[in-house]
Protein backbone atom coordinates (compact mmCIF):
# COMPACT_ATOMS: atom_id res chain seq x y z
CA UNK A 1 0.00 0.00 0.00
CA UNK A 2 2.79 2.17 0.73
CA UNK A 3 4.18 1.55 -2.58
CA UNK A 4 1.64 2.24 -4.12
CA UNK A 5 1.00 5.90 -2.37
CA UNK A 6 4.53 6.89 -3.11
CA UNK A 7 4.10 6.33 -6.77
CA UNK A 8 1.05 7.79 -7.00
CA UNK A 9 3.02 10.70 -4.71
CA UNK A 10 5.22 11.22 -7.08
CA UNK A 11 4.52 9.79 -10.70
CA UNK A 12 0.87 11.26 -10.22
CA UNK A 13 0.08 10.55 -14.04
CA UNK A 14 2.12 7.75 -14.57
CA UNK A 15 4.29 8.96 -17.07
CA UNK A 16 7.46 7.51 -15.46
CA UNK A 17 8.64 4.66 -18.09
CA UNK A 18 12.02 3.48 -17.38
CA UNK A 19 11.12 0.59 -14.32
CA UNK A 20 14.43 1.77 -12.24
CA UNK A 21 13.00 4.90 -11.82
CA UNK A 22 9.63 3.60 -11.07
CA UNK A 23 11.37 1.47 -8.60
CA UNK A 24 13.27 4.20 -6.94
CA UNK A 25 10.04 5.95 -6.65
CA UNK A 26 8.73 3.84 -4.79
CA UNK A 27 11.38 3.39 -2.06
CA UNK A 28 11.14 6.90 -1.35
CA UNK A 29 8.13 5.22 0.94
CA UNK A 30 4.73 7.25 1.26
CA UNK A 31 4.58 11.47 1.88
CA UNK A 32 4.55 12.90 5.46
CA UNK A 33 1.05 13.65 6.21
CA UNK A 34 1.58 16.64 8.43
CA UNK A 35 4.21 17.69 6.10
CA UNK A 36 2.86 19.90 2.57
CA UNK A 37 4.21 18.61 -0.56
CA UNK A 38 6.60 21.46 -1.23
CA UNK A 39 9.78 23.17 0.03
CA UNK A 40 10.16 20.90 3.14
CA UNK A 41 9.03 17.33 2.38
CA UNK A 42 11.14 14.48 1.87
CA UNK A 43 14.13 15.61 3.89
CA UNK A 44 17.12 13.26 3.61
CA UNK A 45 15.38 11.44 0.53
CA UNK A 46 17.28 11.76 -2.94
CA UNK A 47 14.90 14.35 -4.30
CA UNK A 48 16.42 13.92 -8.23
CA UNK A 49 14.44 10.74 -8.17
CA UNK A 50 11.50 12.69 -9.11
CA UNK A 51 12.76 16.44 -9.82
CA UNK A 52 14.79 15.57 -13.07
CA UNK A 53 13.90 15.87 -16.28
CA UNK A 54 13.01 12.24 -16.70
CA UNK A 55 10.40 12.43 -13.56
CA UNK A 56 6.96 13.73 -12.69
CA UNK A 57 8.07 16.76 -11.22
CA UNK A 58 9.84 20.47 -11.60
CA UNK A 59 12.89 19.62 -12.90
CA UNK A 60 15.95 20.82 -10.40
CA UNK A 61 19.80 20.96 -10.77
CA UNK A 62 20.68 20.30 -7.74
CA UNK A 63 18.82 19.75 -4.78
CA UNK A 64 19.39 17.68 -0.93
CA UNK A 65 19.55 18.18 2.81
CA UNK A 66 22.40 19.88 4.74
CA UNK A 67 22.89 18.78 8.68
CA UNK A 68 24.77 20.29 11.36
CA UNK A 69 27.40 17.25 12.09
CA UNK A 70 28.32 13.98 10.36
CA UNK A 71 26.78 12.45 13.61
CA UNK A 72 23.36 13.10 13.91
CA UNK A 73 20.70 14.43 11.27
CA UNK A 74 20.06 17.56 13.04
CA UNK A 75 18.82 19.98 10.04
CA UNK A 76 20.29 23.55 10.31
CA UNK A 77 18.49 26.41 8.31
CA UNK A 78 20.02 29.29 6.54
CA UNK A 79 22.97 27.57 5.36
CA UNK A 80 24.32 29.15 2.20
CA UNK A 81 24.73 26.80 -0.42
CA UNK A 82 27.18 27.49 -3.04
CA UNK A 83 27.80 25.93 -6.46
CA UNK A 84 30.87 26.71 -9.41
CA UNK A 85 31.08 24.89 -12.08
CA UNK A 86 34.73 24.81 -14.11
CA UNK A 87 33.90 27.86 -15.70
CA UNK A 88 33.77 29.96 -13.19
CA UNK A 89 30.07 30.39 -13.02
CA UNK A 90 28.41 30.46 -9.70
CA UNK A 91 25.02 30.32 -7.69
CA UNK A 92 24.36 31.01 -4.09
CA UNK A 93 20.79 29.44 -2.22
CA UNK A 94 19.97 28.79 1.40
CA UNK A 95 18.87 25.73 3.16
CA UNK A 96 15.15 26.37 4.95
CA UNK A 97 13.82 24.98 8.38
CA UNK A 98 14.67 20.94 7.25
CA UNK A 99 17.95 21.27 5.97
CA UNK A 100 16.28 21.61 2.51
CA UNK A 101 17.71 23.52 -0.43
CA UNK A 102 17.13 22.98 -4.45
CA UNK A 103 18.52 24.97 -7.39
CA UNK A 104 16.43 25.02 -10.59
CA UNK A 105 17.49 24.78 -14.46
CA UNK A 106 16.44 28.47 -15.12
CA UNK A 107 18.49 29.46 -12.03
CA UNK A 108 21.67 27.56 -12.64
CA UNK A 109 22.53 25.09 -15.28
CA UNK A 110 26.39 24.48 -14.67
CA UNK A 111 28.62 23.93 -17.77
CA UNK A 112 30.61 20.58 -16.66
CA UNK A 113 31.87 19.76 -13.10
CA UNK A 114 30.63 22.10 -10.12
CA UNK A 115 31.65 22.05 -7.07
CA UNK A 116 30.05 23.12 -4.19
CA UNK A 117 30.05 24.46 -0.07
CA UNK A 118 28.26 24.90 2.48
CA UNK A 119 28.82 27.60 4.75
CA UNK A 120 26.81 29.32 7.96
CA UNK A 121 29.59 32.04 8.92
CA UNK A 122 32.64 33.31 7.38
CA UNK A 123 33.89 29.33 6.66
CA UNK A 124 33.02 27.25 3.96
CA UNK A 125 33.34 23.56 4.21
CA UNK A 126 33.54 22.62 0.18
CA UNK A 127 33.12 19.24 -0.95
CA UNK A 128 36.34 17.83 -2.38
CA UNK A 129 34.90 16.00 -5.45
CA UNK A 130 32.86 17.57 -8.00
CA UNK A 131 29.39 17.28 -8.84
CA UNK A 132 29.29 15.55 -12.70
CA UNK A 133 25.60 14.59 -13.49
CA UNK A 134 23.56 13.98 -10.20
CA UNK A 135 20.65 15.85 -9.04
CA UNK A 136 20.73 14.45 -5.37
CA UNK A 137 23.38 14.69 -2.86
CA UNK A 138 21.87 11.98 -1.45
CA UNK A 139 22.35 9.49 -4.24
CA UNK A 140 26.47 9.75 -2.95
CA UNK A 141 25.64 10.91 0.11
CA UNK A 142 23.22 8.26 2.06
CA UNK A 143 23.21 7.40 5.51
CA UNK A 144 25.17 4.80 7.16
CA UNK A 145 28.83 6.30 5.66
CA UNK A 146 30.05 3.12 3.75
CA UNK A 147 32.17 2.08 0.57
CA UNK A 148 29.72 3.60 -1.74
CA UNK A 149 28.41 6.63 0.51
CA UNK A 150 29.84 9.32 2.23
CA UNK A 151 27.15 9.90 4.37
CA UNK A 152 24.68 12.64 4.75
CA UNK A 153 25.76 16.26 4.17
CA UNK A 154 27.12 18.02 7.14
CA UNK A 155 28.30 21.78 7.65
CA UNK A 156 30.80 21.20 10.23
CA UNK A 157 32.68 18.53 12.19
CA UNK A 158 34.17 21.24 14.67
CA UNK A 159 33.57 20.16 17.78
CA UNK A 160 34.17 23.82 19.17
CA UNK A 161 31.33 24.82 17.31
CA UNK A 162 28.61 22.30 16.94
CA UNK A 163 26.74 23.64 20.05
CA UNK A 164 26.40 27.16 19.03
CA UNK A 165 24.57 25.84 15.40
CA UNK A 166 20.77 25.31 16.29
CA UNK A 167 17.98 24.28 14.32
CA UNK A 168 14.91 26.49 14.38
CA UNK A 169 11.50 26.75 13.92
CA UNK A 170 9.75 26.72 10.33
CA UNK A 171 7.82 29.60 9.66
CA UNK A 172 5.76 30.78 6.59
CA UNK A 173 8.78 31.46 4.32
CA UNK A 174 10.18 28.02 4.18
CA UNK A 175 6.73 26.77 2.68
CA UNK A 176 7.12 29.63 -0.33
CA UNK A 177 8.33 27.84 -3.73
CA UNK A 178 10.31 29.92 -5.62
CA UNK B 1 40.59 -8.66 -3.07
CA UNK B 2 39.14 -10.90 -6.04
CA UNK B 3 40.25 -14.32 -6.94
CA UNK B 4 41.88 -13.09 -10.04
CA UNK B 5 43.42 -9.67 -8.33
CA UNK B 6 45.33 -11.97 -6.17
CA UNK B 7 45.91 -14.01 -8.93
CA UNK B 8 47.46 -11.18 -10.76
CA UNK B 9 49.11 -9.90 -7.82
CA UNK B 10 50.70 -13.03 -6.93
CA UNK B 11 51.69 -12.97 -10.51
CA UNK B 12 53.33 -9.61 -10.28
CA UNK B 13 55.47 -10.18 -7.19
CA UNK B 14 56.46 -13.65 -7.87
CA UNK B 15 57.69 -14.01 -11.66
CA UNK B 16 58.47 -17.63 -11.10
CA UNK B 17 54.97 -18.34 -10.59
CA UNK B 18 53.74 -16.30 -14.01
CA UNK B 19 52.71 -19.97 -15.24
CA UNK B 20 49.88 -19.76 -13.14
CA UNK B 21 46.29 -19.24 -14.17
CA UNK B 22 46.93 -15.29 -15.63
CA UNK B 23 50.22 -15.03 -17.04
CA UNK B 24 51.84 -11.71 -17.20
CA UNK B 25 54.67 -10.79 -19.05
CA UNK B 26 55.64 -7.90 -18.54
CA UNK B 27 59.41 -6.53 -20.30
CA UNK B 28 60.70 -9.41 -19.79
CA UNK B 29 59.06 -10.60 -23.08
CA UNK B 30 61.10 -10.59 -25.99
CA UNK B 31 58.47 -9.96 -28.53
CA UNK B 32 56.71 -7.39 -26.31
CA UNK B 33 58.33 -3.75 -26.29
CA UNK B 34 59.41 -2.69 -22.66
CA UNK B 35 56.40 -0.11 -22.40
CA UNK B 36 54.10 -2.47 -22.89
CA UNK B 37 52.43 -5.88 -20.68
CA UNK B 38 50.86 -8.83 -22.30
CA UNK B 39 48.26 -10.44 -20.41
CA UNK B 40 47.88 -14.10 -21.54
CA UNK B 41 45.43 -16.71 -19.31
CA UNK B 42 47.28 -20.64 -20.33
CA UNK B 43 43.68 -22.00 -21.21
CA UNK B 44 42.35 -19.48 -23.62
CA UNK B 45 44.20 -19.12 -26.46
CA UNK B 46 44.11 -15.20 -26.88
CA UNK B 47 47.05 -12.96 -25.74
CA UNK B 48 46.70 -9.28 -25.61
CA UNK B 49 48.79 -6.25 -24.81
CA UNK B 50 47.70 -3.52 -22.72
CA UNK B 51 49.45 -0.52 -21.01
CA UNK B 52 51.93 -1.16 -18.34
CA UNK B 53 50.66 -1.49 -14.93
CA UNK B 54 54.06 0.00 -13.92
CA UNK B 55 53.37 3.78 -13.26
CA UNK B 56 49.29 3.12 -13.47
CA UNK B 57 48.68 4.57 -10.23
CA UNK B 58 49.40 7.87 -11.65
CA UNK B 59 47.10 7.31 -14.37
CA UNK B 60 44.37 6.46 -11.40
CA UNK B 61 44.62 9.17 -9.50
CA UNK B 62 44.34 11.44 -12.69
CA UNK B 63 41.19 9.93 -13.44
CA UNK B 64 39.52 9.90 -10.22
CA UNK B 65 37.69 13.81 -10.14
CA UNK B 66 37.02 13.53 -13.53
CA UNK B 67 35.45 9.75 -14.06
CA UNK B 68 35.94 8.29 -10.69
CA UNK B 69 33.62 10.28 -8.21
CA UNK B 70 30.66 8.58 -6.66
CA UNK B 71 28.04 9.87 -9.10
CA UNK B 72 29.55 8.88 -11.94
CA UNK B 73 32.23 5.63 -12.97
CA UNK B 74 32.27 5.18 -9.00
CA UNK B 75 29.92 2.98 -8.94
CA UNK B 76 29.87 -0.96 -8.74
CA UNK B 77 27.39 -1.25 -11.86
CA UNK B 78 29.21 0.69 -14.63
CA UNK B 79 31.16 -1.02 -17.35
CA UNK B 80 34.11 1.60 -16.28
CA UNK B 81 34.19 0.99 -12.31
CA UNK B 82 36.95 3.06 -10.89
CA UNK B 83 37.52 3.00 -7.33
CA UNK B 84 39.18 6.15 -5.10
CA UNK B 85 40.10 7.11 -1.84
CA UNK B 86 37.31 9.98 -2.62
CA UNK B 87 34.93 7.70 -4.10
CA UNK B 88 33.87 4.22 -4.61
CA UNK B 89 35.76 2.02 -1.40
CA UNK B 90 37.01 -1.52 -2.29
CA UNK B 91 37.42 -2.27 1.26
CA UNK B 92 33.51 -3.24 2.81
CA UNK B 93 34.79 -0.86 5.82
CA UNK B 94 36.49 1.91 3.93
CA UNK B 95 34.10 5.34 2.90
CA UNK B 96 34.92 8.14 0.46
CA UNK B 97 36.01 10.45 3.08
CA UNK B 98 38.61 9.11 4.66
CA UNK B 99 42.14 7.31 3.39
CA UNK B 100 44.33 7.26 0.43
CA UNK B 101 43.64 5.26 -2.62
CA UNK B 102 44.86 1.11 -1.78
CA UNK B 103 46.95 -0.68 -3.80
CA UNK B 104 44.04 -2.76 -4.29
CA UNK B 105 41.89 -0.32 -5.83
CA UNK B 106 44.56 0.64 -7.90
CA UNK B 107 44.82 -2.96 -9.25
CA UNK B 108 41.14 -2.84 -9.76
CA UNK B 109 41.08 0.25 -12.05
CA UNK B 110 43.71 -1.09 -14.18
CA UNK B 111 41.64 -4.30 -14.64
CA UNK B 112 38.62 -2.13 -14.79
CA UNK B 113 40.26 0.07 -17.67
CA UNK B 114 42.46 -2.34 -19.70
CA UNK B 115 39.07 -4.71 -19.81
CA UNK B 116 36.89 -2.36 -21.45
CA UNK B 117 37.47 -2.67 -24.75
CA UNK B 118 40.82 -5.44 -24.70
CA UNK B 119 41.12 -5.94 -28.31
CA UNK B 120 40.63 -2.72 -28.87
CA UNK B 121 43.08 -1.65 -26.33
CA UNK B 122 45.67 -4.24 -27.36
CA UNK B 123 45.63 -2.94 -30.90
CA UNK B 124 46.14 0.94 -29.78
CA UNK B 125 49.01 -0.15 -27.49
CA UNK B 126 50.56 -2.30 -30.55
CA UNK B 127 50.21 0.75 -32.63
CA UNK B 128 51.81 2.79 -29.99
CA UNK B 129 49.22 4.49 -28.90
CA UNK B 130 48.55 5.75 -32.71
CA UNK B 131 44.62 6.65 -33.11
CA UNK B 132 43.75 6.50 -29.84
CA UNK B 133 39.81 7.24 -30.17
CA UNK B 134 39.54 3.96 -31.26
CA UNK B 135 39.13 3.78 -27.75
CA UNK B 136 35.88 4.96 -26.25
CA UNK B 137 37.47 5.70 -22.95
CA UNK B 138 39.30 8.30 -25.45
CA UNK B 139 35.97 9.27 -27.17
CA UNK B 140 33.75 9.19 -24.44
CA UNK B 141 36.44 11.66 -22.50
CA UNK B 142 36.28 13.66 -25.15
CA UNK B 143 32.91 13.57 -25.43
CA UNK B 144 33.57 12.51 -29.70
CA UNK B 145 30.68 9.66 -28.28
CA UNK B 146 27.81 10.71 -26.39
CA UNK B 147 28.51 10.85 -22.78
CA UNK B 148 25.85 11.71 -19.76
CA UNK B 149 29.10 12.94 -18.10
CA UNK B 150 30.21 15.31 -20.45
CA UNK B 151 32.83 16.64 -21.94
CA UNK B 152 35.83 15.96 -19.54
CA UNK B 153 38.95 16.66 -21.62
CA UNK B 154 40.13 17.87 -24.48
CA UNK B 155 43.15 17.02 -27.19
CA UNK B 156 46.24 18.55 -25.30
CA UNK B 157 44.61 19.33 -21.75
CA UNK B 158 46.33 17.18 -18.72
CA UNK B 159 44.07 14.43 -18.50
CA UNK B 160 44.05 13.85 -21.94
CA UNK B 161 48.13 13.75 -22.28
CA UNK B 162 47.99 11.33 -18.96
CA UNK B 163 45.82 8.95 -20.56
CA UNK B 164 47.60 9.37 -24.38
CA UNK B 165 50.89 8.62 -22.96
CA UNK B 166 49.75 5.36 -20.96
CA UNK B 167 48.42 4.12 -24.06
CA UNK B 168 51.15 4.75 -25.92
CA UNK B 169 53.70 3.50 -23.29
CA UNK B 170 54.53 5.91 -21.03
CA UNK B 171 53.57 8.19 -18.28
CA UNK B 172 53.34 12.16 -17.95
CA UNK B 173 53.70 12.75 -14.67
CA UNK B 174 52.82 15.74 -14.25
CA UNK B 175 49.97 16.01 -16.92
CA UNK B 176 48.56 12.89 -14.60
CA UNK B 177 49.46 15.03 -11.40
CA UNK B 178 47.92 18.00 -12.74
CA UNK B 179 44.90 15.97 -13.90
CA UNK B 180 44.44 14.54 -10.29
CA UNK B 181 44.36 18.20 -8.71
CA UNK B 182 41.77 19.22 -10.52
CA UNK B 183 39.87 21.94 -8.90
CA UNK B 184 37.36 24.78 -8.41
CA UNK B 185 38.20 27.48 -10.86
CA UNK B 186 38.46 30.64 -8.10
CA UNK B 187 38.30 28.08 -5.37
CA UNK B 188 39.52 30.39 -2.72
CA UNK B 189 36.33 32.45 -2.74
CA UNK B 190 34.51 29.45 -1.78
Amino acid sequence: MSVGLASIACDRLGIVQDPLRRDAIAALGPEDKAVKVGPRHRAGQPCGVCHSADGDADSFTFAGTVYRDPGARMPIADIRVTFVDTAGKTFETKTNCVGNFYVKPSEFTPGGATWVSVQLTDVPYTMESPIHREVSCTACHEDPAGPTSAGHVFLTDDDNTLDSISSRACGPDDEVSR
Amino acid sequence: MSASLRRFEAARSNPVQTSALLVVLLASASATPACQAELAWPDVPLALRAPLYEGFEKVADALQPSCGTLDCHGQKDRNLRLYGGRGLRLDPAATPSEGETQPAEYDADYWSVISLEPEVMAAVVADGGRDPERLILIRKGRETTRHKGGKLMSPGDDLDRCLLAWVAGNIDEAACWMASRLAAPDSSSM
